[in-house]
């Protein structure tokens, strides 16, 4: 069961010894910098509001 | 061997100005905290870039491209760690430590765990900056060693200048800008190289695909060399079913980098946190485009290089076969500039280390700040020329050394410093605990044989004993008092210092503006 689940994780899944399919394994090592992007600009718009509220927050204060 | 002119000419352009940035950047030197985090004054880009060309060595065009040329997509599962480690350590580290390193004016990482763990009634809180700054000093400096033994191959292999030459040049320019310019310079130069390197690695992805038939034509070609090219199990099922290797080669850069001093100094010497913010997206996309290129320069070399010698000469065989040779002597530079920044940042890091965080708080606490500047620069100097001397004596094994110092670093130092910003209930004896076990179980587990026993390997051993080390210490002994736990929460508090500045300049004279700083920094 755990070697489903770190298979899985891997996407190793998608591509065994003895089926090599390339269009699947581009996927899955494309896979991660399309992640990282997505992260990275969701998580700058996402850090961006917080500090924006923030911000507003010590104007209010003052 | 033939000296290249055109690789030469552009080494010695590139050099020049990397001396006439260390000069400009000298002028900025006032004190210890301009010298160590380039006064905590730099913006998004310098900070987002020089996290790249500083993480990121000469075995980005050498190795790396080497071991996709015999790996196939393979060399892919290290990248894709690696591609997203900024983003890791920006994001979870970088925003917190920069707040309370700037709450605490620490002026180097280790200096940070001083402060934060400070407690006069632990007696383990006592030897953090001295067990940090050994440590610290000790594997920086080897990681700068192996960076100088790779200039001189790199100079010899690429360029035609003898190796002792490629290493005297090379090591004294790096030496000379960092001396007079401290992490200023380094971040300077750094976000140069980053974009010399990132353009190199564009301009490979670009002809390469021009030449093999575009992404069909690559997926085809390889495919009828050897199908096993695109296995995730590596080339000839290699690696099949060895999980414990892939998921090593993943995560190694993708965490590995929240460890390491020289990496984790970018974060402090941060404006503000906007610009780590900011530097983000810098980052990764610098990460993602360059990390990637460069494993599809292996990649394309396999199909229009099949009878290379040496795998690792891909690259720079690529660049001199198929690019403009002037372009390509300017390609050449910018593996030399990978070196030359990782190993910038090494030798202030490591100088730092001992310096402030062994000399001054141990040997003469009540040296002035003009002295201790002083005293960073012979240091940095000292330190290498030390590697420069050392490295001309032939027979060390750059990837060991390299991997070796990595790791050890990071296990020493990753718990250490998630710890000071997100857990309040580490203890000073829970982190020297964690700092010890992860540097000596990385740095012996190969040594003492249980890597081939285990079948695990030593940076995870590492982290593993540091981790659980930090964990058990620090609930077996006495929580550190309250103030202390609520440096936590102050970490959080992102814009204290905007808060400051108002009330200082709210402040009529400097005399005033100083006492109010002081007083709203005690208040805070």
């Amino acid at each position: 069961m755990h070697e489903w689940i770190i298979r899985l994780l891997l996407g190793m899944a998608i591509s065994n010894a003895s089926n090599i399919d390339p269009t699947a394994s581009w996927a899955l090592f494309l896979f991660w910098p399309a992640m990282w992007l997505t992260l990275a600009v969701v998580t700058y718009l996402y850090f961006t509001a917080q500090e924006k509220k923030m911000l507003e927050s010590i104007k209010r204060r003052e | 061997m033939e000296v290249r002119i055109e690789a030469v000419t552009s080494w010695a352009i590139y050099l020049l100005a990397m001396v006439l940035i260390g000069y400009w950047a000298s002028k900025k030197m006032k004190t210890t905290e301009d010298y160590t985090v380039a006064g905590r004054k730099t913006n998004a880009f310098l900070v987002g870039l020089s996290h790249g060309a500083g993480a990121m060595s000469g075995f980005m065009f050498i190795g790396l491209p080497g071991y996709a040329y015999t790996q196939g997509l393979y060399a892919f599962w290290y990248e894709a760690g690696d591609a997203g480690g900024g983003y890791v350590n920006f994001t979870i580290l970088g925003r917190r430590l920069r707040t309370l390193a700037t709450y605490l004016r620490a002026i180097s990482p280790i200096d940070f765990l001083a402060k934060r763990f400070y407690d006069p009634t632990s007696t383990a809180s006592k030897y953090i900056p001295l067990v940090g700054g050994v440590i610290g000093a000790i594997f920086m400096w080897q990681y700068l060693l192996a960076q100088v033994i790779a200039a001189g191959k790199v100079s010899e292999v690429l360029m035609g200048v003898p190796y002792t030459y490629g290493v005297l040049i090379g090591g004294l320019i790096v030496l000379l800008y960092v001396t007079a310019g401290g992490l200023l310079a380094c971040m300077l130069t750094d976000a140069i190289q980053a974009t010399i390197m990132f353009i190199g690695a564009v301009i490979g992805l670009i002809v390469g695909f021009s030449l093999v038939g575009g992404f069909g034509g690559l997926t085809s070609s390889l495919m009828t060399i050897d199908p096993t090219i695109f296995s995730p199990w590596g080339r000839g099922l290699m690696f099949e079913g060895q999980y414990g290797e892939i998921i090593g080669a993943l995560l190694i850069y993708m965490i590995g980098y929240m460890g390491l001093p020289h990496i984790v100094a970018f974060h402090m010497s941060a404006r503000s946190v906007r610009e780590i913010t900011k530097s983000i997206p810098i980052n990764t996309i610098w990460a993602c485009i360059f990390a990637y290129a460069c494993v599809f320069l292996g990649l394309f070399a396999i199909i229009l290089l099949p009878e290379l010698p040496d795998p690792e000469l891909a690259a720079p065989t690529f660049f001199y076969k198929f690019v403009n040779p002037w372009v390509a002597g300017a390609l050449i530079a910018a593996v030399y500039a990978a070196i030359m920044s990782t190993a910038d940042t090494l030798a202030v890091n490591s100088a730092s280390a001992l310096v402030n965080d062994v000399y001054a708080k141990y040997i003469n606490p009540a040296v002035d700040d003009r002295k201790r500047l002083l005293y960073n620069r012979i240091a940095t100097f000292t330190l290498g020329l030390l590697a420069i001397i050392v490295a001309l004596i032939p027979g060390f094994s750059v990837f060991f050394m390299v991997v070796s110092a990595f790791g050890t670093l990071a296990s020493a130092f990753m718990f250490a410093n998630l710890a000071a910003v997100y857990w309040k209930r580490a203890t000073p004896a829970g982190v020297l605990a964690s700092m010890i076990g992860g540097a000596f179980t990385n740095a012996f587990w190969d040594v003492l044989g249980l890597r081939e026993l285990t079948r695990i390997h030593p940076f995870f051993a590492g982290v593993l004993v540091s981790g659980i080390l930090l964990v058990v210490v620090s609930l077996m002994t006495k929580p550190m008092p309250e103030d202390k736990q609520k440096l936590v929460d102050i970490s959080k508090d992102y814009f204290f210092d905007v808060k400051l500045d108002k009330v200082v300049a709210k402040c009529s004279s400097a005399e005033t503006k100083i006492i109010a700083r002081n007083l709203s920094t005690i208040l805070n």
